[in-house]
């Protein structure tokens, strides 16, 4: 396929740790890749800072179900990542079957929570922001959080539990920018077969929403459009908590608004497609 | 042996012996009955001649003693049934009815079920108020959980225990990133690292790093997997406090949810304190175990029986546990229980456990506890047939330990017999106080007591039940009155006096005694509807004495198929056997055969042959094991005759042998010896005897004949056989004195005899019986012991007399000692 999008995209890199919940990610992904036609490209970085720890003197674990030390050791870990890279391969290459679309898959060692280096422009990266178990009910956060906040690229950071079983939603504007959110937030529910909602201000002028109207009506049934105070933050999270959506479009500009990004990507709602 | 001139008694001897129509049947005279129909008769609720039965039943079921059971000795098993039965209704009528008996979880021990014992019609009422208390609950209690009240208290409960972990957990990870320490999670699980620049510090980097440095961040991290431990181990702790707090919070919520029905549904018991225990159980386990009315399929930690729930899959399996089963209703009845167990095997007796088979697995709980006879019959009477007891041999243990223990146990027979078996509720024993009446015949009663000490010490009392009863007219009218009671029991015509004359003439008949009344309810049962169906085919309003006489020579007809080809075969002298003429040794003997219900005689050749032996009678049939014991007795007193009688102070120089001729089957019993001894003392005294006549009597070593069993069916037996070879007025049947009382013969041989065509002799002594046999006197001996010439004793003397000396010259011949001295 290769071929780009009218965003410049070329295909989803969805970076990978050893995370339990890497199925749901890699299917959030490969759904949002073949809403927008590009290639899956998953990319598991072994966390390079196990290597170190393996090497230390003192290297020691405890288990968080035992209490009990272990020594880190570094034939254990190698075995427990290749074993990890074979699980997440054959979810990938199901995942991809299921959609289908084409696929590649790359093991990397790096320290996680750095920006996957070598990345191209027309790569949309796919981050999970899911938590972590670490004892009991307490949980560590997604490694990949530092990581979302500080990328000025497109991002898809995908949610808790995501799911392309729900609607799409988006945030139009009027301006340029926001006419793609709406483009990409249409393909994609035309392609998942699901409503797509267009949260457009109060203040939108009746020309532009009346040109919305006959966009989205031309290319699909079930779209609508619902006028919102003010696009804030706050009340994003509160509209995509309460419509339960699968993914919402967004330009990252309106989530920086109020300053609430670092709160907003701790926990999203749902996934997001920030361009 | 040969065929000689028929021999004739003297007129005086034959007439003296032969019998009289009157005195081989002895019919009932319906003018003598004082009524003209039954239909004027009152039913009589007692059959006649249970006097003895009554007072023993009356003592066994009222003595107090719980030891005291009854034995009821039955000639007929249905007829004692019958009469038992309906006598313990009459008594069970003046008794309360028992209480009802339920069976409940234990819900401190699932494997225990209590039992609970209520007063009658209350066990119905338990369950279904708790069947009503569980369905409200899965009504309220869901709503309360639903509540918003609740789902804030909880949701605090939650989130305080969500940030008792995510506290202790940020508060060390703090800690650690204070101390530039990296938090890091493995596969192995959460490890510490020194952090240089945001990144791990590389093993060379921290090899370079001065001792001191490398001790501390050393130490740094032990303190901190030291502090995660101690973390790791409070989770456990604060799960608990939890769970005990969210537990805590469910009882008060559901304390408040179902006070006021259990407050409801107590005020119904309150006369009941088991009931009241109980269902305080209920309510402690319903606020422990509240989740299961909010998810069914929960486990309750109960050991099997949450796997029970859980497989069984169903909704309702979760609150099996509050069902009651009501194993003993008794409710609407207002007298005490009266059971008859047809099938007494040992879970129809005690009870059973069932179980439900699931996926493969058999699952049981208190619910499948089945009563037994004992539960429904307990605070009544349990009647028995004892013969079907034992042969369901646990049965009879377990009767045995119930009545000892004074407490039914249901136990599976995996459980009696100490065998692996499937997961069981071992049930509370019931207190048991009940009366057993077993029914059994005689000699089973006097078997078990001599066998079984525990039986004669649980079964006391003896019932001695009559199935037969004299004929006399006190006893004629209440058999009457008992017919008419069965007649109107089954719905079919009266009878006219004609026809109760008849039955009455059956009844004695059947009775086997002409001087008795047989009272087999059964039989006389049957023909009355036999009687009823030919009266109905004479389109008859009563039953007449025609309809009577037809049934009986009906339902022989049906029967007797063997018994004509047996003569058929006797008439194409296929079967020898003769009836006319004389012959030396040989005689017509009479056996009976039962088969089903029918009985019927049958004439025997038995051949005699007698030579110098040792004084030896040889029984062919003993000595190819077809004579049975009581048969070679019989030939082993005809020895003693012999000896006794002619060879006193001689030795017995006799080698005779005896045989039934043509007969291929068992032979049993001693009334043949008579006809044995008339065969051989003809074979010794080379005398010919009449096969006109046919002969059926055992025999006492002094030559005196004695009673023996069917009588009737032998005579009509040889009348038969005569009648298909061609009666000639000259045949008969010799039999014993001591029967005569017996004798109720079929009518046509009756006319028979009436007309002279056929005659019965009734004799008793052996003499009598060869004189008529011979037409020779028998002979008596005089002083010396010596008998007439011309007799029969004579005759079988000298021969005798031959015998031994012929022995003593053998005895010399061949150089042998002296026989005889004298």
């Amino acid at each position: 396929m290769a071929k780009r999008t009218d965003q410049g995209l070329r295909r989803v890199v969805v970076a990978l740790d050893a995370a339990a919940d890497v199925a749901a990610a890699i299917g959030l992904a490969a759904s949002v890749a073949r809403g927008l036609e590009l290639e899956l490209h998953a990319l598991l970085v072994e966390d390079e800072n196990l290597r170190r720890l393996a090497e230390l003197p003192f290297s020691q674990a405890v288990d968080t179900a035992t209490a009990r030390r272990m020594p880190v050791d570094l034939v254990a870990l190698r075995r427990e990542m290749d074993v990890t890279a074979a699980r997440i391969r054959r979810v990938l290459e199901s995942s991809a079957a299921e959609q289908p679309l084409p696929w590649s898959f790359e093991v990397r060692q790096a320290p996680i929570g750095a920006e996957p280096a070598n990345l191209a422009e027309d790569e949309l990266l796919a981050l999970g922001m899911a938590s972590r178990p670490a004892a009991g009910l307490a949980r560590m956060r997604s490694p990949w959080r530092a990581v979302a906040g500080r990328a000025r690229r497109p991002l898809l950071l995908i949610a808790e539990r995501p799911s392309a079983a729900g609607g799409v939603i988006a945030v139009y504007g009027a301006d340029e920018g926001e006419r793609r959110e709406v483009e990409t937030s249409l393909r994609i529910a035309r392609a998942w077969r699901k409503p797509l909602t267009v949260l457009v201000p109060e203040t939108i002028a009746a020309a532009a929403l009346s040109e919305l109207h006959a966009r989205l009506h031309s290319e699909l049934a079930e779209a609508v459009v619902q006028a919102i105070a003010a696009p804030s933050p706050k009340a994003l999270r509160e509209f995509l908590t309460a419509a339960a959506a699968s993914l919402a479009v967004l330009r990252r500009e309106s989530l920086v608004e109020d300053g609430d990004l670092e709160s907003f990507l701790g926990a999203p709602p749902s996934s997001l497609l920030l361009i | 042996m040969t065929s000689t001139e028929i021999p004739v008694a003297s007129a005086s001897t034959a007439d003296r012996l032969r019998l009289n129509a009157g005195q081989v049947y002895r019919a009932c005279d319906p003018a003598s009955l004082p009524f003209r129909s039954l239909a004027e008769l009152e039913d009589l609720p007692i059959p006649p001649g249970q006097e003895d039965a009554i007072e023993a039943l009356q003592f066994g079921l009222s003595i107090g003693h719980p030891d005291y059971h009854l034995y009821a000795f039955a000639p007929a098993a249905e007829t004692s049934v019958g009469f038992v039965r309906d006598f313990l209704d009459r008594e069970a009528a003046k008794r309360p009815a028992p209480g009802d008996l339920c069976y409940v979880n234990n819900f401190e021990s699932p494997q225990r079920p209590h039992a609970l014992s209520l007063p009658s019609g209350r066990g119905a009422q338990l369950r279904e108020a708790m069947k009503t208390l569980v369905q409200e609950l899965r009504a309220v209690l869901p709503a309360a959980f639903e509540s918003e009240e609740y789902r804030a208290r909880r949701q605090v409960l939650d989130e305080a225990f969500k940030q008792r972990h995510e506290q202790a957990f940020e508060a060390l990870h703090d800690r650690a990133q204070k101390q530039h320490i990296a938090l890091i999670r493995t596969p192995m699980g959460i490890a510490f690292a020194p952090m240089r620049g945001g990144e791990v510090v590389q093993p060379e980097v921290f090899q370079r790093l001065p001792e001191a440095e490398r001790k501390k961040i050393a130490e740094t991290i032990e303190g901190l997997q030291t502090e995660l431990e101690t973390i790791i181990r409070q989770i456990p702790i604060w799960a608990r406090a939890h769970r005990d707090q969210v537990r805590t919070l469910n009882r008060d919520v559901t304390r408040h949810a179902v006070a006021h029905l259990m407050d409801e549904l107590r005020s119904g018991f309150k006369d009941i304190p088991p009931v009241m225990v109980y269902l305080a159980a209920v309510e402690r386990d319903v606020l422990e175990n509240a989740d299961d009315f909010l998810s069914p399929a929960a486990d309750h930690g109960d050991g099997g029986m949450g796997a029970l729930r859980e497989i069984a899959g169903a909704d309702q399996f979760a609150f099996r546990r509050y069902s009651v089963n009501l194993l003993v209703d008794s409710g609407g009845q207002q007298a005490a229980p009266v059971i008859y167990e047809d099938n007494p095997t040992v879970h129809a007796l005690v009870g059973r456990i069932e179980h439900l088979a699931r996926f493969g697995a058999l699952l049981t709980d208190f619910n499948l506890l089945k009563p037994g006879a004992l539960h429904r019959a307990n605070g009544g009477f349990l009647l028995l047939d004892a013969v079907k007891l034992l042969r369901n041999g646990l049965s009879y243990d377990a009767l045995k330990r119930a009545l000892r223990a004074g407490e039914i146990r249901i136990q599976s027979l995996e459980q009696m017999l100490s065998l692996t078996g499937t997961v069981s509720p071992e049930a509370e024993p019931v207190s048991l106080r009940l009366k057993v009446v077993l029914i059994g015949p005689r000699w089973l009663y006097y078997l078990l007591c001599e066998a079984d000490s525990e039986f004669a010490e649980l079964f006391k009392v003896q019932v001695d039940i009559e199935d037969r009863v004299d004929r006399d007219s006190g006893n004629t009218l209440l058999l009457a009155r008992s017919l008419a009671a069965t007649a109107r029991r089954l719905r079919v015509r009266s009878l006219d006096a004609g026809a109760v004359a008849r039955m009455m003439e059956f009844a004695a008949r059947a009775s086997g005694d002409g001087m008795k009344l047989s009272i087999e309810a059964p039989l006389l049962a049957d023909m009355l509807k036999q009687s009823d169906y030919w009266a109905g085919q004479a389109s008859r309003k009563l039953i007449a004495a025609e309809d009577v006489q037809h049934a009986i020579d009906a339902r022989q007809r049906r029967a007797d198929r063997l018994y004509r080809r047996l003569r058929e075969q006797v008439r194409h002298g296929v079967i020898g056997i003769e009836t006319d003429g004389a012959r030396v040794g040989q005689v017509n003997g009479l056996s009976v055969v039962s088969l089903g219900g029918l009985s019927f005689g049958h004439p025997n050749r038995i051949t005699a042959q007698a030579r110098l032996g040792s004084g030896r009678v040889l029984d062919i049939e003993r000595e190819v094991e077809l004579g049975g014991r009581l048969h070679s007795k019989g030939v082993l007193i005809l020895c003693g005759f012999l000896g006794a009688r002619y060879t006193r102070d001689k030795t017995l120089s006799l080698q005779a042998s005896l045989v039934f001729e043509q007969s291929y089957g068992p032979i049993e019993g001693d009334s043949a010896s008579s006809a044995e001894l008339y065969a051989l003392l003809s074979a010794i005294g080379l005398i010919p005897l009449r096969q006109d006549l046919a002969v059926t009597g055992s025999v006492d070593q002094r030559g005196q004949v004695q009673a023996i069993g069917g009588v009737n069916e032998k005579i009509e037996g040889f009348y038969d056989t005569c009648a298909e070879l061609g009666l000639t007025g000259r045949q008969g049947v010799v039999v014993p004195a001591a029967n005569v009382r017996h004798l109720m013969l079929r009518r046509d041989v009756v006319a028979a005899v009436a007309a002279g065509r056929f005659s019965v002799y009734a004799v008793k002594t052996v003499d009598e019986g060869v004189a008529l046999l011979t037409g020779m006197p028998a002979g008596e001996a005089d002083a010396e012991g010596r008998y007439p010439a011309g007799s029969v004793n004579r005759a079988v003397a000298d021969r005798l007399d031959a015998f031994a000396k012929k022995a003593i010259e053998l005895g010399r011949a061949h150089g042998g000692t002296d026989g005889e001295k004298n």
